[in-house]
């Protein structure tokens, strides 16, 4: 629980934090070399999109509540599938699989 | 009991056949689909796909009649999309490998779910990125080593960030500004699923240097369930600027798309980036019909699948990666060559194919709203591929095979693929010969659904 004293610091601070991650994340996204990484970047991202659509919810947006559910579970996947492929990637690859340059 | 039976009688009545359709319509081929999946036999599981692809256009027909009688013209042209997706499930499957059935069903059941179901903008963007989820799902499982899953990957990446961009546009609401803001994320992230260059890396990522026929067809059908989602976003527009702006930015992007994708296809390195790239150039085309005139969109749409579905049979049947190796094909695979000819000609326009009409109607309708720059850009994109379809007909029937050039070993001969093959044939000539049902069918399909014309 947020003391209610705190609260309007905590609304106020919201939505630049939100933008902010949001921002970073998906700078993460785009610059991480190889593809699993990026999957993890890109669910930090999505979470950084929860952030707002819980802002926007508060505030009265219609839908945003069911979008946030959706976006939620496209980001659970999203880290599920990142963490299992960077897991896999772990093992030595498969010399017939991926033969050397 | 009485009441119990009085309770079910009512609902019986309120859940008629008709108005279940839609459901089942998603329903079956997604049920096909996990079906599919289950057998290890290439014959049940493609006979499986196909079936379930046929129940779903059979469906999708029904829905549509009972949607077409309704007011609401958006709906209206969502559920012709979705007749026109479901017409592509089938194209898939008569085209798809047992690996790529079940996940090509999925693919183009959610996208048709997203048309006909997503009357809001929250049950449209889950039925797409359902969608867009199986298509990469799709090409990481169908990848043949590490390097080619990370490059299918890519398609993830830039669909999540699409997902994202709906989602976030979909919490702005208040004031014009926070909901013309909200409008443009939501449009953002539904134009990386609408395939329209330069928002295609997704789908480059997904289709690559391997493109096949099923997949290249699922793909499609997902670009248009976007393009649906993005005539509803046009159609939920706050006001009619807002709305007019809307459709006039989309129509700038779409004829940047259009002759950026046909300047690409005219210098591509081999037979399949042409095709990929052709047809990014075609949806460029149909996103700028929806957005003067969604009867021009419907009309192109078709055209372009009739084109599509060739194209990418004509790619399973050639078999060929470099574009070298088509000469003298004409002699060697004439229904393919011919398929490709043909599609090639409704590609750059030529009159008495479908491409022709679908064009002709979408330079009336952007001249209509004083577009003028979209009507150069359409014309500068036939133009581009006129000097491409030149070049890939004088290959295939004017120019014999190099003496060095080791002999081309063709693909056995399918049943689906040939059938894929004269259909397209038949229905691109068809709709160029017998352009007035057609036409008028599609400006029965959008009527109601207007931008004023510029004054």
């Amino acid at each position: 629980m947020i003391p209610p004293d705190l609260q309007p610091l905590v609304d106020r601070l919201y939505a630049p934090a939100g933008f902010a991650l949001l921002a970073v994340a998906i700078a993460i996204t785009l610059a991480a070399t190889a593809f699993p990484r990026r999957l993890l970047g890109l669910a930090l991202a999505q979470v950084a999109c929860l952030m707002l659509l819980a802002m926007a919810d508060a505030a009265g947006a219609p839908h945003a509540r069911s979008a946030a559910l959706t976006l939620a579970g496209l980001s659970v996947f999203t880290l599920a599938l990142g963490v299992a492929l960077l897991l896999r990637d772990r093992d030595p690859p498969n010399a017939a699989e991926d033969p050397p340059a | 009991m009485t009441a119990l039976a009085l309770q079910a009688d009512a609902v019986g009545q309120s859940l008629s056949f008709a108005k279940a359709a839609p459901i089942l319509a998603v329903a079956a081929p997604l049920l096909a689909a996990g079906l599919a999946a289950t057998f290890k036999g290439a014959g049940p599981a493609r006979l499986i796909g196909l079936a379930g692809a046929l129940m779903a256009f059979a469906l999708t027909l029904l829905a549509a009649v009972e949607v077409l009688a309704q007011a609401d013209p958006a709906a209206r042209i969502a559920a012709v999309a979705a007749l026109l997706i479901a017409a592509l499930s089938v194209a898939a499957q008569a085209l798809a490998s047992r690996t790529q059935a079940g996940l090509c069903l999925l693919v183009t059941a959610l996208a048709g779910g997203a048309a006909l179901l997503g009357a809001t903008p929250v049950a449209g963007f889950a039925f797409l990125e359902a969608a867009a989820l199986c298509l990469a799902a799709l090409a990481i499982a169908t990848a043949q080593s590490r390097a080619e899953r990370d490059r299918a990957g890519g398609a993830l990446i830039a669909f999540g960030l699409g997902a994202m961009l709906f989602a976030a546009g979909i919490g702005f609401s208040g004031g014009p500004m926070a909901q013309a803001f909200g409008l443009a994320l939501m449009t953002a992230g539904a134009l990386i699923k609408a395939g329209v260059a330069p928002f295609h890396g997704g789908f480059a990522a997904v289709l690559g240097d391997r493109l096949s026929g099923a997949p290249a067809l699922a793909a499609l059908g997902l670009a248009l369930s976007a393009m649906a989602i993005l005539m509803r976003l046009i159609d939920a527009a706050p006001s009619p600027a807002l709305q007019a702006g809307l459709a006039l930015a989309l129509a700038a992007l779409g004829g940047f798309g259009a002759v950026y994708a046909a300047l690409l296809a005219a210098g591509a390195a081999n037979v399949r980036a042409f095709v990929g790239l052709s047809i990014a150039a075609q949806l460029g085309c149909v996103l700028i019909g929806f957005a003067a005139d969604p009867a021009a969109g419907l009309a192109l749409a078709a055209a372009l699948i009739a084109m599509a579905c060739g194209l990418c049979a004509a790619i399973d049947a050639i078999g060929v990666n470099g574009q070298e190796r088509l000469e003298g094909l004409g002699r060697r695979a004439p229904l393919a060559a011919a398929a490709l000819s043909v599609a090639g000609l409704s590609i750059s326009g030529a009159p008495l194919t479908a491409g022709f009409l679908g064009k002709w109607l979408l330079i009336e309708a952007v001249l209509e709203q004083g577009w003028w720059l979209a009507a150069a850009a359409v014309v500068a994109s036939g133009l581009l591929a006129i000097a491409a379809v030149g070049s890939l007909i004088e290959r295939l029937y004017f120019t014999a095979p190099l003496p060095a050039d080791p002999p081309t070993v063709l693909p056995a001969p399918q049943l689906g693929r040939l059938l894929a093959l004269a259909a397209s044939i038949a229905i691109t000539i068809g709709l160029g010969l017998n352009a007035a049902g057609w036409i008028a069918w599609a400006r029965y399909a959008a009527s109601g659904f207007g931008l004023e014309a510029a004054p």
